[in-house]
């Protein structure tokens, strides 16, 4: 004869209830949690090889943009300069601040400037930079207000929604073929 | 007066959410209780007055807060709409709109209101006081919907310029969740007050009158459902986000609110098999889970809606239109700055001394060398200026500067007075 009661089914089932409601929350926060990483809201921000000061060049010094960028208005890519468009001017100004010393030191070592890409579209987006100079749309529309931007940053999602909406107001061409190699 | 409430943008903004804070749980009371009662009137309209079971009354009297709270909330949702118009986006929307939104708002509130006072009472119930009340609570849910999409479409500024053409735009899908979101607190609160609150003078008599036991089952199933659910809308929320809106705090605060839905349950479910009765505490974390989710669009608003990202979105609409936050429009050129800025040696530290020495060689080459040619034509030396063509292969090209014509004329006189004849 055994001395433990009979356990209360109720008992159980309470148990039961308690763990089914913890393993639910404790997915639920892990989904949570994943959704965040994957979606990069825990990577740090994008920083830059050389603090590059768009707030000196294209504010105070009211550079033009395709002073640097000097594809935008011929080609797709506007492009990132060449260490040589730096050097034009930096071998002479400021040539004691440690962002330069920077610079010459990659002119030195004879190795490129890698800086880091933060407009990216996917590897089947036809994007030309040429088209919507001509069509008139300024930087700015975009790029937000780089000229004060002391680290540049991405400021619009470049995502399909936002271009259809942009080609449709404008009458702009709207079929596949226009943005989808 | 708009641009001095605008200086005290920081103030404000924590003065919204403290307001939505406030607001959120009072209306969601509302709504609730407002939709019970006509759940439980049209019963009793069906059952017919005689048949009428006990339960009914009970919960019809228990989903109704005092007149005090009616008031408070039209106040407050009032106040916390204009704060809200003062702070973003001021032409984000026309001030008809914004007046129209509020108005429909206040009628659909006063309507739940009127209907609920017509049910509580001893009055003959009709079909009148029932449609009115189905009408409030369905205006007050689509401004609800409104208020959502318009707090989504901030996130995306990107859209602002296109709205005009294309008005669909204001609906999302994260403004759609993020109704869910309030829905379900709403049921939450609701199942909450329908728990707790008793109908009899003496709450722990046993046994419980029968109206307080179905109220209360009721009140325990709305509660629970929709802590469930919850998290399942706050997890699809963290996915529809849009991506620049996101960020660690963010995420943070949606783990935080999920562990506060957990432990709500569990607080619940230790009531249900009477081990605890703490109302207080359970309605103090269903208004945490409010403020949680009123704070996590404060976060997504701060982190989007930034001087650097809203410059831009004028293409469509005349600068004004950017006025959204104080520091985020360039101030206006005055006259007499104009007037400051014609002075050619200002111009010329400003624009040409990094590069341009007059008795030696920095970037360009030194002026004394290159301004005496342009004695004899000085316009050609104020086009040059506004308009540089690479001329000496020495040296790199200069850029264009975007000088006005006075400007360049400005500089050049200052050039040939200064520069060796």
């Amino acid at each position: 004869m055994s001395d433990k009661a009979p356990k209360r089914p109720g008992t159980r089932l309470r148990k039961l209830f308690c763990l089914a409601v913890f393993s639910y929350f404790a997915l639920l926060v892990l989904a949570t949690l994943s959704a965040g990483l994957v979606r990069g809201f825990f990577a740090p921000p994008t920083t830059q090889p050389i603090a590059f000061p768009h707030t000196t060049h294209a504010d105070k010094l009211n550079l033009a943009c395709d002073f640097c960028h000097s594809g935008v208005k011929q080609e797709a890519s506007a492009g990132v300069p060449a260490l040589s468009v730096c050097l034009s001017c930096h071998r002479a100004i400021a040539t004691d601040r440690p962002e330069i010393e920077k610079l010459l030191g990659y002119e030195r070592r004879g190795e490129p400037v890698r800086w880091q890409r933060l407009h990216n579209l996917p590897d089947f987006i036809h994007f030309t930079h040429q088209r919507h100079i001509q069509a008139e749309q300024p930087c700015a529309a975009c790029h937000g207000a780089v000229e004060r931007m002391l680290e540049v940053q991405r400021v619009r999602s470049l995502k399909m929604g936002w271009c259809v909406s942009c080609h449709r107001s404008r009458g702009a061409p709207r079929d596949c073929a226009t943005c989808h190699k | 007066m708009l641009p001095e409430i605008q200086t005290h943008l920081e103030q404000l903004k924590w003065l919204l959410i403290i307001l939505i804070a406030l607001v959120c749980p009072l209306l969601a009371l509302m709504l609730g209780g407002t939709t019970v009662s006509l759940a439980s009137a049209s019963l009793k309209h069906r059952t017919g007055e005689k048949e009428t079971p006990t339960w009914i009354d009970g919960l019809l009297r228990r989903a109704n807060p005092s007149v005090e709270h009616d008031a408070l909330v039209v106040l407050t949702i009032i106040a916390s709409l204009l704060l809200f118009k003062i702070i973003y986006r001021p032409q984000l929307f026309s001030n008809a709109a914004w007046i129209g939104l509020i108005l429909l708002l206040t009628a659909g509130l006063g309507l739940m209101v009127c209907c609920r006072y017509r049910l509580v009472g001893q009055r003959p119930l009709d079909r009148t006081a029932l449609a009115i009340g189905g009408a409030g609570v369905t205006i007050v849910a689509v401004c609800c919907l409104a208020l959502a999409c318009t707090e989504s479409i901030l996130l995306t500024p990107e859209f602002w310029p296109h709205l005009s053409h294309l008005p669909y735009l204001f609906l999302s899908w994260h403004g759609f969740t993020r109704f869910a979101e309030f829905l379900l607190l709403t049921c939450a609160i609701t199942g909450n007050a329908l728990l707790f609150s008793t109908t009899s003078p003496n709450p722990t008599s046993i046994p419980p009158p029968a109206a307080d036991c179905v109220a209360r089952r009721i009140g325990a199933g709305l509660s629970l459902g929709s802590l469930l659910l919850w998290p399942l809308a706050l997890g699809l929320e963290m996915t529809l986000i849009p991506s620049l809106a996101g960020g660690r705090l963010l995420t943070i605060l949606a783990v935080a609110s999920i562990l506060l839905a957990a432990l709500c349950t569990l607080l619940l479910g230790m009531t249900l098999y009477g081990k605890m009765h703490t109302p207080k505490t359970f309605f103090a974390m269903i208004i945490l889970l409010f403020w949680c989710w009123a704070f996590m669009g404060h976060v997504a608003r701060e982190r989007t809606l930034t001087p650097v990202a809203l410059a831009g979105l004028a293409v469509e609409t005349p600068t004004p239109a950017l006025a959204t936050e104080g520091e985020s429009i360039p101030p206006e050129v005055s006259p007499s700055k104009a007037a400051k800025v014609l002075n050619g040696k200002e111009l010329f530290e400003q624009k040409c001394s990094v590069c341009h020495r007059f008795d030696q060689r920095v970037v360009g080459p030194p002026l004394n060398s290159v301004v005496p040619g342009y004695r004899s034509d000085p316009e050609t030396l104020t086009a040059f200026l506004m308009q540089p063509v690479k001329r000496n292969p020495d040296y790199p090209a200069m850029p264009n500067l975007g000088l006005t014509a006075d400007q360049a004329e400005a500089i050049a006189d200052y050039l040939f007075q200064n520069a060796e004849p």
